[in-house]
């Protein structure tokens, strides 16, 4: 479990992060959303203990990571953005070295390292120098790292970014099977793999937390702002806009714009003007010299949420 | 503190040392350097044993110098490169624990020049250049403490630098102050005098390779050595603070 209240982090004068306060439970996948430059990494840089924060405090399965750093530690796994390895040593040497310093038990140690290395596909290259390695299986080794001990946190900063398809895949399948008896904490800008790996989002906004959704509380904030694609037929463009602002006469603040492939996009303020709307459509066409030709909801990606709030 | 991770961080250092250039480099170098200066101190028409052995040792002084700002200006600057630092950093150990594992592995890596390298001239070289015993041990205790010093010199300059240039330029530049401070040390009143010949390198080097063990020598490096070390753990604990 992760716990943090009023964290804050000063560079001088310049404010990285500001009163920050979340909590994530054992089993989650939480989401670490945010523009450059919005605090992520150095939430997680705090979290993990390399930097000490200017004020508040983060605990690890309830230590502190500012009081009791090295117990907090010992829970954590933590791959950064650029993977932490010594590129002259070979995977196992290298997986070896972490085990020692993670404290891992030396009877364990064998074991540990074998289990990581069949977790991330490695099992061909573990006597192969890291130099050697392409980004894809340098970046597997930085997971190796990560989850060796299983620790019962793990952190990752951008752990899909150059990653191919199918690396892409049997990562998100590996940080799924994390989540249960791990608590997951993932930074990323390639949001459609957020929503496909997480439960839990958290929007950073010019180092404050902005939002903290679950899945349900952010699929009911997509379905808030989501759009109506409205297609006719009998008519041109001008005449079909008219027959639609026609329907909205008398509902408030909705507008409609041409999507440009002969299409319209109806936004409403809330989804019950929306389906009011969409009835009304219905019950109208038939009266009309129109044809529905398409009739939808708009579907609404991470990417907009993450546009609109942040 | 626990000596398993200081351990593991001085076998991480001697692995990679001796699986790389590294290795070759540094002693390799010494040992050619070191040769030729033999070669032109004690094999040309000298008789005096004696004073070919000091002159040796303090020409090993410069070889140990370079030796060890060579070994220690990548050793943390390039970890925080590399991003290693993050995981040290990350993991459950210690600042002190990191710089202890890389000096204990400084020390050993002069333990082997001073017995393999500097010392093994004057033992193989026996028919040759009848280098006086008492002279050999005490001039390589010298070189031992001079190179653990420049180490640790190197560790705090490589902990402050960006890149490993400005660590080699950090590191040379306290040597050179050390040394000018002693040198130009006549120029000042009493007690200004006395404190900056105190800080003189060589001043304190010249006494072991004279075949003698100054008190004020074994102090000066040793006290020397943990200072820049206490210096390096702080400069790391500051990053903390600082990002």
């Amino acid at each position: 479990m992760i716990q943090v209240r009023n964290l804050s982090k000063f560079y001088g004068e310049k404010r990285a992060i500001t009163g920050l306060n979340f909590q994530l439970e054992k089993g989650q996948i939480a989401g670490l959303l945010g523009r450059n430059g919005a605090g992520k990494t150095t939430t997680i840089r705090i979290l993990t203990g390399y930097l000490i924060p200017s004020s508040g405090d983060a605990r690890i399965d309830g230590k502190s990571i500012f009081d009791n750093p090295l117990e907090a530690k010992r829970n954590i796994g933590y791959l950064p953005e650029t993977p932490p390895l010594y590129e002259d040593l070979s995977v196992w040497d290298y997986l070896s070295f972490v085990s020692k310093i993670k404290q891992v038990t030396p009877d364990k140690s064998n074991g540990e390292i074998e289990k990581v290395i069949e977790r991330t596909n490695l099992q061909n290259m573990k006597s192969r120098l890291i130099s050697t390695l392409s980004l894809g299986f340098r970046k597997r080794v930085g997971i190796a790292q990560a989850i060796l001990g299983n620790p019962s946190i793990v952190i990752m900063d951008e752990p899909i970014s150059g990653l191919d398809p199918q690396q892409i895949i049997e990562m998100r399948s590996l940080i799924r099977s994390l989540a249960g008896d791990h608590t997951v904490l993932i930074s990323s800008h390639i949001l459609g793999e957020i929503y496909k790996t997480c439960d839990k989002f958290l929007f950073l906004q010019e180092g404050q937390l902005r939002y903290d959704y679950n899945r349900s509380e952010l699929e009911k904030e997509m379905n808030r702002i989501s759009n109506l694609e409205v297609q006719l037929s009998g008519g041109n463009l001008d005449t079909e806009k008219v027959f639609l602002e026609s329907i909205a006469l008398g509902m408030d603040g909705i507008m409609i714009q041409s999507s440009g492939e002969g299409a319209f996009l109806i936004s409403t303020p809330s989804p019950e003007a929306r389906d009011g709307f969409r009835k009304t459509l219905l019950n109208k066409i038939s009266d009309s010299s129109f044809q529905l030709e398409l009739l939808r909801r708009q579907e609404v990606s991470l990417e907009q949420i993450f546009m609109e709030k942040v | 503190m626990n000596w398993t991770n200081t351990i593991s961080i001085y076998r991480k250092e001697i692995k990679l040392f001796f699986g790389t250039y590294m290795g070759a480099l540094v002693l390799g170098g010494t040992a050619f350097l070191n040769a030729i200066f033999i070669m032109i101190l004690n094999f040309n028409g000298r008789a005096n044993y004696e004073d070919a052995t000091i002159i040796t040792f303090i020409s090993f002084m410069s070889t140990i110098l370079i030796a060890m700002v060579i070994l220690s200006m990548g050793s943390i600057v390039e970890e925080r490169n590399k991003g290693t630092l993050e995981l040290l950093f990350t993991s459950p150990i210690t600042d002190l624990e990191i710089i202890t594992g890389k000096f204990m592995f400084g020390a050993t890596i002069c333990a082997v020049i001073t017995v393999f390298i500097n010392g093994l001239f004057p033992i193989l070289l026996y028919a040759y250049w009848q280098a006086p015993f008492y002279i050999v041990v005490s001039g390589s205790i010298g070189v031992f403490l001079l190179g653990i010093f420049t180490f640790s010199v190197g560790l705090f300059g490589s902990s402050i630098a960006k890149n490993q240039m400005v660590s080699l330029l950090v590191s040379v530049l306290i040597l050179l102050t050390l040394w000018v401070a002693g040198y130009f040390s006549h120029l000042f009143q009493a007690t200004t005098r006395k404190v900056l010949f105190q800080l003189h390198i060589f001043s304190h080097y010249i006494g072991f390779s004279k075949g003698v063990l100054p008190l004020t020598g074994i102090v000066f490096f040793l006290s020397g050595t943990l200072l820049f070390l206490y210096l390096t753990i702080k400069v790391l604990e500051s990053r903390r603070w600082r990002g």
